[in-house]
């Protein structure tokens, strides 16, 4: 059995994109995953700055590391940009911004915004 | 937990950890904790530690939900692995329950 010779294809690289709500949907899955395997971290710097002196000035100096600031700002985004994704999803469950217009604009928002909350982040650590 | 409650369940979490973070990021970033005993002090106030812990309970049912939702998605070609990485989901998120716990208590009572 051959393939038919002349079936439509189309593979403009030009015009397929992938659209902004897509992308959103996309980063707040893995931003997700990202949040979930960071909070054994998590609780583990929160047990340590609670156990005493020592393990407040411990885990204060791990986040002061290189690897502790290239981690909150990771989380930084992927909070920002999970909880702005949500919030944009808790609005089209009550009917907000579902026509065409503002739902392409609040996806692109949703973007920039985890990206703005992860350089702010960067810029008030650093 | 599936369907309409998971739906539920996502949401409702999703609300107070939407006020609680920022909330508690506003209070760090305007009255910085200056040392250890005033960090401790924040968390062993009888409304903070009540805030914390829902927190992290409803932190920890909305990760089951959401990761559980990947797995479904992601892992639909075996189900014996799919059901053992559920079963390793449950175990890792009540392990990291029962390892809030122990951070939290003693704060509160000691």
């Amino acid at each position: 059995m051959s393939a038919p010779a002349r079936r439509p294809v189309f593979l403009e690289l030009r015009h397929i994109t992938f659209p902004a709500g897509a992308i959103v949907s996309l980063l707040h899955r893995l931003s997700g995953v990202v949040l979930f395997l960071m909070l054994p971290a998590a609780i583990w710097l929160l047990e340590h700055s609670l156990m005493g002196a020592a393990g407040f000035a411990e885990a204060a100096h791990l986040l002061a590391t290189p690897l502790g600031k290239g981690a909150i700002v990771l989380v930084a985004w992927a909070l920002g940009h999970h909880l702005l994704a949500g919030i944009r999803l808790l609005l089209a469950d009550v009917e907000i911004g579902l026509d065409r217009r503002s739902a392409k604009g609040g996806a692109s928002a949703v973007i920039a915004g985890g990206v703005v909350i992860a350089l702010l982040t960067l810029g008030v650590i650093w | 937990m599936s369907g309409t409650r998971a739906f539920v369940v996502q949401r409702v979490s999703a609300l107070y950890m939407t006020l609680f973070i920022p909330l508690f990021l506003l209070l760090v970033w305007f009255l910085p904790p200056a040392d250890y005993a005033a960090w401790r002090h924040l968390f062993a106030t009888p409304a903070m530690a009540l805030a914390v812990a829902l927190f992290f309970f409803v932190l920890l049912l909305h990760a089951w939900v959401g990761m559980r939702d990947v797995i479904l998605d992601y892992v639909a070609w075996h189900v014996g692995v799919r059901f053992t990485l559920l079963a390793l989901l449950a175990l890792g998120l009540v392990g990291e329950g029962l390892w809030l716990l122990r951070a939290l208590v003693p704060v509160v009572l000691l």
